[in-house]
């Protein structure tokens, strides 16, 4: 019986979907989401996180958050007073972009409002609940949309919630806030300085505006709001540096705004049309900020790969296709997407891959570097970018926050954490003593490290990332902490330590394969070399097959518990073991095996056998002694 | 936003995920449980789970990361229990030969079994496996090997297994 059908056969079994079961897990993660975000936030203000919203102690304001007094807020009546009055704002602190989401209830039953992609318009009741019914539209659906086309709760935190459902299963979820209970009114104070979108368009309210840095006339605000006194004369000044829409879009934003709160380092602005967000310039990290350069964990160490590493890709809008991260620690690599709101990344975790490691080593890497939620929130503060879950508390630095080294500082001997030698010559070339091999030149420009040639037959080892940059790479970014250098090619990082000793001893028996292997032409794979004592595994393929080769010193004769032995023309012995067929031969004092690495079907016999043939050529064997 | 019906895409993929967790986990009770959790987190993120080129990839995938949890796999247990105890009746015993495979593909390393609920229930290409477990191809065919010489050591196969698709 094949093994498809034993499978088959003891996994089979009625189910059915059952959709309640989803609903009322969804509920449970909601809940606990937002305690664990009033929790989060009062974790980190007792860190002393910068840029985080802060709880003042002015009852006049109120935070964009406010985390539980005790437990969870809870509903209360919805009121006609509560809603009338004053726009309600989706909470900016998930939003990244430039332009909230909002509604706005009028008096007279209807609504107004703006989503990401439509604006909103219709009615709204209060029956047994509030019922929103739309305007027709034909646009697109939005989130918001079908979040306002669900329930409703109002709570003692003042919040205002939707949630959508289809099949009575949340779907769509919207918190709002009242923009008059967010922060403080914007005074003369307040809005001094520079506030930027996250487009990075900067906007100053100094002695005169200024947008972009031009001049766009006078402003002044009071207890009727901002108001500005100007032209668009200014677009035509030479410093401008974004393009004329954006900076028209800017100037209309402020000139028609009806009500503008500061909120910390938030300014809102709520115009007819739309509710505007823009950060105090200096206190936001900008997503260019994040994906410069990869971020390392210096503090964690992780053998090989030496340390866990960060890196960022797109916008930091959190949509899938534009934002990307990637959290690399040795055996498991987490990745997603990212959202950046003012100086903190929300990661959203979309899946973890556990890389070829043994239980053991997952454990132990495990244990320094994790992420255990589907959900993390990281904060950015200067050089650092923060993870905090639980008690753990994982600290990133940027590559480009450590200096260059200077030409003296790079030469000499290095070694990779699992011990491979590599020497930066003062002539100019890159050699790795372990394996004979010398690489052509660099030459160091600040930051950057330029490799200038390849050299001839250079075949590094797989082992360290080390040599798989000073290869084929030609312009890397390196970076020096202390005694430890960093290089990287953008997505690879590797790591060399000074070697205050001699380097170590090539491994005699790895040596003997990677030289055979070379000359057959074959090409290294499947698994990295490795050699601890006298012996050396290393995987190569050739004539489409993956090969399994390893060397050890010989004692005695070769192995005794090969079954089905039979020996061959070349002085091989072919036979049977544990894990499958395998050909062994002597050569040069050292007993050598090949055996098939990959098997969704055996390698054919003559396969193996002609491969044996190959390798007994090429390494340096003197006449093969009887293996019996 | 995705055209596919996120209520539709669970009911169409629910029994292939409970039978790949099954021989994952070697526990139908539990591997129930663990599929309405998958189920209910790509329901949550159909707007970006929807639009992915397979959701049934990453569905899969998050499956098999959920069962690794060890902390998750006991409490999915417990509720497993209470509710076999007040709302379903015991499943019926399984043969002799149904327990003793999935005993024998529970005792592999996680990634191998893995590959082998991919390769040989599933029946997904290499290239599909290491799309679903997110590694190289290499990877996927030195983990078949090596899960594939345990199987054979513990008798459940007697000789080299033919996959179906490449």
């Amino acid at each position: 019986m094949s093994l498809e059908t034993l499978l088959r056969d003891a996994a089979d079994g009625d189910v059915t979907f059952q959709p309640d079961d989803v609903h009322d897990r969804v509920r449970r993660w909601q809940r606990r989401r937002r305690a664990l975000a009033g929790l989060g936030v009062i974790v980190l203000l007792a860190a002393g996180a910068a840029g985080v919203v802060a709880l003042t102690g002015d009852d006049a304001e109120r935070s964009i958050i406010t985390g539980p007094s005790e437990g969870e807020p809870q509903p209360v009546p919805i009121t006609e007073a509560a809603l009338v009055g004053s726009r309600w704002v989706v909470d900016p602190t998930v939003e990244g972009t430039t332009v909230a989401e909002w509604i706005e209830f009028e008096a007279d039953g209807t609504y107004t409002g703006a989503a990401s992609c439509l604006q909103l318009g219709g009615t709204w009741a209060l029956e047994r609940e509030l019922v929103l019914s739309p305007g027709p539209s034909r646009l697109p659906y939005c989130p918001l949309l079908g979040a306002l086309a669900g329930q409703a709760t109002l709570r003692d935190d003042g919040s205002l919630t939707f949630e959508g459902r289809i099949e009575r299963l949340p779907v769509e979820t919207a918190v709002l806030h009242r923009l008059d209970e967010l922060g403080s009114p914007a005074t003369a104070e307040n809005l001094v300085g520079t506030w930027v979108s996250s487009a990075g368009l900067p906007i100053t309210f100094g002695p005169e505006l200024e947008i972009d840095g031009c001049p766009f006339g006078v402003w002044q605000v009071d207890g009727t709001g901002l108001r500005v006194s100007g032209s668009t004369e200014g677009l035509a000044c030479p410093n401008r540096t974004h393009d004329e829409q954006s900076v028209t879009e800017a100037y209309l934003w402020v000139t028609s705004t009806s009500e503008a709160r500061v909120v910390d380092d938030e300014l809102l602005l709520a115009t007819t049309a739309a509710t505007i967000r823009l950060h105090r310039a200096g206190t936001t990290v900008t997503a260019a900020d994040l994906t410069a350069s990869p971020w390392l964990a210096t503090e964690v160490g992780l053998e090989v790969l030496a340390v866990p590493r960060l890196r960022f890709d797109g916008d930091g809008s959190g949509e899938p296709q534009g934002s990307s991260f990637q959290l690399n620690a040795g055996c498991t690599t987490w990745s997603g997407t990212w959202r950046l709101a003012g100086n903190r990344v929300h990661l959203i975790v979309m899946s973890h891959a556990i890389g070829f490691c043994t239980q053991e080593q997952e454990v132990e890497r495990g244990a320094s570097i994790g992420l255990a939620s589907d959900e993390v929130m990281a904060t950015v503060d200067g050089d650092e970018l923060v993870i905090s879950e639980g008690a753990a508390t994982i600290v990133f630095r940027p590559l480009g926050s450590f200096p260059a080294p200077t030409r003296a500082e790079l030469v000499g001997p290095w070694r990779t954490p699992d011990g491979f030698a590599v020497t930066f010559e003062e002539a100019g070339g890159v050699s790795a003593e372990a394996y004979s091999c010398r690489s052509g030149g660099w030459q160091l420009d600040g930051a950057t490290l330029l490799i200038t040639d390849r050299g001839q037959n250079c075949t590094f080892p797989n082992t360290s990332p080390v040599f798989g940059l000073l290869a084929p790479a030609d312009v890397l970014s390196i970076g020096l902490d202390g005694n430890r250098l960093y290089l990287t090619d953008g997505a690879t990082v590797a790591v060399l330590d000074r070697a205050a000793t001699p380097p170590m001893a090539p491994n005699a028996a790895e040596h003997l394969m990677i030289e055979a292997i070379a000359d057959l032409g074959a090409e290294q794979c499947c698994a990295e070399p490795s050699h601890g004592g006298d012996d050396a595994t290393v995987g190569f393929t050739m004539s489409g097959y993956d090969f399994l080769g390893y060397a050890a010193p010989l004692v005695g004769s070769l192995p005794p518990d090969l079954s089905d032995t039979r020996t061959l023309e070349i002085g091989a012995v072919m036979g049977e073991d544990a894990e499958g067929t395998v050909i062994a031969f002597a050569c040069g004092g050292f007993r050598i095996t090949l055996r098939e690495f990959t098997a969704l079907e055996e390698i054919p016999s003559d396969v193996l056998q002609s491969a044996a043939t190959g390798l007994i050529r090429a390494l340096p064997c003197a006449a093969v002694p009887d293996p019996a | 936003m995705s055209d596919r019906d996120p209520a539709q895409f669970c009911r169409d993929l629910c029994h292939q995920l409970v039978g790949s967790l099954t021989l994952y986990c070697g526990d139908r009770d539990v591997a129930e449980e663990l599929a309405q959790d998958v189920l209910a987190k790509a329901w949550q993120r159909w707007e970006t789970v929807g639009v992915m080129t397979s959701p049934e990839a990453w569905t899969h995938r998050t499956a098999f990361n959920l069962a690794s949890s060890w902390g998750r796999r006991r409490s999915a247990e417990r509720r497993a229990n209470r509710r076999v105890g007040v709302d379903r009746p015991v499943s019926q015993p399984d043969t002799a030969t149904n327990q003793a495979v999935r005993d024998a593909v529970a005792s592999l390393a996680p990634r191998q079994r893995a590959v082998i609920v991919c390769r040989f229930f599933l029946t997904l290409s290499v290239q599909e496996t290491a799309e679903v477990l997110a590694c190289a191809e290499g990877t996927v065919k030195a983990t078949t090997h090596q899960a594939l010489v345990v199987l054979r050591a513990s008798g459940l196969i007697d000789e080299p297994q033919e996959v179906t698709t490449p």
